[in-house]
């Protein structure tokens, strides 16, 4: 099949009206969960894997993966009009967006946040059409212990990139690991760790986990504060058109956002979070004016607000093609496809074209509806800022409540996510990331057994790592980034003595 | 960060030390391959390993003095409310059902820890229960209905 078949495929899965409307929820839910603050996309996202249970796995991932681009595009509201991020990647957008209102030109700044998500969007998905195919025929000729180290690779990204302390995020990914082997051993059929309870034989279910961690840390975290009066200032909006100069002093910062975010969306533990980061900072760069940034710069605005879409996109190329997880969002996307019995890897184009097309024209339909969906309804989203966190946090634990419940019908999976609720506010007291243990809980069990195949294959000679080729760069490469601190350290010190 | 960093420290290295003695005790090796204990020998040993270095930092390295624990001072009162409600959630749904559990969570919640007045508590409570009873039949979600069969 050549390019143009797959397309037409693609829009042909996208078209069916099940799927389309499934789309539209994913985008309308996306939007709105990227409006409110306190309910980020991986908390809601796993609220509502337990519904797609009840479809099949094409229409999962549709609907999961538009809530995902929808908080992308819903967060830059909020940013703008009242200062507070809906989600973390638009925690830039606050900077110069929210200087844009003040100055009255809240529509052109929103605006041009739409039309730049639009454009990166599409530049993704035609991107991750292009780019997965051959990235994942590469990628079938991977074995067991090619899988183990280009995992082991992720993982170490996934730390290096984490915020504040390298051995914490490391710790985490362990942490990671351990709870992963919970349960029974797939090998073997020895109980691990199971602490005697039933429930724990399948070991701990990542929806649980990602709820607490994300959904109930975050609702504690928050209601610790003294409450305030929120103070959400009334900017009415004109025109949210952007006129002709704004959109000929954006299209670079567009261009350059789009492109970026796509490559930054692909390295795990990047993704949009980062990719809105380094847009911004390279658009102060290239810059003639950089001291105009902060105080209400649309390239500030349309930079980053691209290439956090864009790297949304990005993201979804290493789990299709080689079944690693970039970030949480996509492991979470991987656990609802396991559920599916869809392993996501090398062999999900092939064996499941209907999947990789499906979400594929679903995202640039997707794209379209964002448009339609956040431009001219703006007003009804800004009303819902003024839903008191007082009425809003206990449906948000109840949402969890009732999430956890439903992944296994079971009230323990509601215990678990109480712990990792703890456990989250916790790690956020001291100062622990939660992103790598996830990551690690997902791909553990995966990683496990392909370890162990390995060794079977090797008959128990650990140096298969190293003496086959493809799986001895990842390591070397893996090993670089995980000792690159200490060896900047060294240097800089070097560095320092010569300069005495 | 320094208390902190102690603490967690030493807490990740108990949490290590439990991996890594189950993983001994459940073979490390069986018929020159690796057994169910060996990966997690392996990751419990590097994460104790890890958290060593978390824990000697702490003992020796200076850092900026942490923020509170709790920013206010309802802050604990407010919390254990919270963990309160979610354990009575636990224990009441079965038996209660999935829309009169609901109903007292959501009053709890709302009244307690939200200190909003009862009225409004009461009659969100009520309508939010109601509504995604219905809601959650018309997906066919499986919820317990309770004793009294709602």
């Amino acid at each position: 099949m050549d390019a143009l078949t797959h397309l037409l495929l693609s829009f042909k899965i996208a078209l069916d009206p099940i799927n389309l409307f499934l789309c539209f929820c994913g985008c309308l839910v996306g939007t709105f969960v990227g409006v409110l603050p306190g309910l980020g996309p991986a908390a809601s996202m796993s609220l509502l894997l337990p519904l797609t249970f009840t479809l099949n796995p094409v229409q999962a991932l549709i609907l999961l993966s538009g809530i995902y681009y929808g908080a992308m595009y819903g967060g830059s509201t909020t940013s703008i009009l009242v200062n507070i991020p809906g989600e973390a990647a638009s925690v830039v957008t606050c900077l110069d967006g929210y200087q844009m209102a003040q100055k009255g030109r809240a529509g052109p700044a929103l605006g041009i946040a739409a039309i730049g998500s639009f454009v990166a969007g599409t530049f993704a998905v035609v991107m991750l059409m292009v780019l997965a195919p051959p990235v994942s025929s590469i990628a079938l000729k991977f074995g067991p212990p090619e899988f183990v180290s280009l995992s082991f690779l992720g993982l170490t990204l996934v730390t290096y990139l984490a915020s504040g302390s390298m051995v914490k995020a490391l710790i985490m990914a362990c942490v990671g690991l351990l709870l992963g082997f919970i349960g029974v051993d797939i090998v073997t059929g020895v109980e691990r760790f199971t602490l005697g309870l039933t429930v724990l034989l399948d070991g701990v279910g990542l929806v649980p986990v990602v709820m607490g961690l994300f959904g109930i840390s975050e609702v504690m975290l928050n209601i610790e504060q003294a409450y305030e009066k929120a103070e959400i200032t009334q900017t009415k909006i004109y025109n949210i058109w952007p006129n002709r100069k704004d959109l000929k002093d954006s299209a670079g910062a567009i261009t350059r956002g789009s492109v970026l975010g796509f490559f930054l969306g692909v390295i795990p533990g990047g993704g949009a979070l980062l990719a809105s980061f380094i847009s911004y900072a390279v658009e102060k760069k290239v810059s003639d004016e950089p001291e105009t940034f902060g105080h209400g710069n649309i390239r500030g605005v349309a930079g980053p607000e691209s290439a956090n879409n864009s790297g949304a996109g990005g993201a979804f190329v290493p789990l299709l093609t080689l079944g690693i997880p970039c970030n949480v969002i996509m492991a979470i996307l991987m656990g609802g496809l396991m559920i599916h019995g869809v392993e996501p890897g090398p062999r999900l184009i092939i064996e499941h074209s209907d999947v990789f097309y499906g979400v594929v024209g679903s995202m640039y339909l997707g794209n379209v509806m964002l448009l339609v969906i956040n431009l001219p309804l703006i007003g009804i989203w800004v009303k819902l800022l003024k839903l008191r966190y007082t009425i809003l946090f206990p449906l948000i634990l109840f949402f969890c409540l009732i999430g956890a419940y439903t992944t296994g019908n079971t009230v323990y999976d509601i215990y678990v996510m109480m712990v990792f609720g703890v456990v989250g506010y916790l790690m956020k007291k001291f100062e622990y990331e939660p992103a790598p243990l996830v990551l690690a809980l997902v791909l553990g069990p995966i990683m496990e057994r392909a370890f162990r195949q390995s060794l079977i294959i090797s008959s128990g000679s650990p140096w298969i790592f190293i003496t086959r080729p493809i799986s001895a760069i990842f390591v070397f490469a893996a090993i670089v980034i995980l000792f690159s601190p200490i060896i900047l350290k060294l240097i800089g010190k070097e560095r320092l003595q010569l300069k005495e | 960060m320094k208390n902190r960093d102690l603490i967690s420290g030493i807490f990740w290295i108990g949490f290590g030390a439990v991996f890594a003695i189950g993983g001994l005790q459940q073979g490390l090796v069986r018929q020159g391959i690796p057994g169910p204990g060996s990966l997690p020998f392996i990751v419990g040993l590097i994460s104790i390993g890890l958290s060593l270095v978390v824990v000697v930092q702490a003992l020796t390295k200076e850092s900026a003095p942490s923020k509170k624990f709790f920013p206010d001072k309802s802050s604990l009162r407010k919390l254990i409310l919270a963990l309160v409600s979610i354990v009575g959630y636990g224990l009441l749904l079965k038996s209660f059902g999935f829309m009169v559990t609901t109903f007292l969570f959501l009053l709890f919640v709302l009244a307690l820890i939200g200190r909003e007045k009862w009225v409004t508590a009461l009659s969100f409570s009520l309508l939010t229960a109601v509504l995604s009873y219905l809601l959650f039949t018309a997906l066919q979600v499986d919820l317990p209905r309770g004793i009294w069969g709602i």
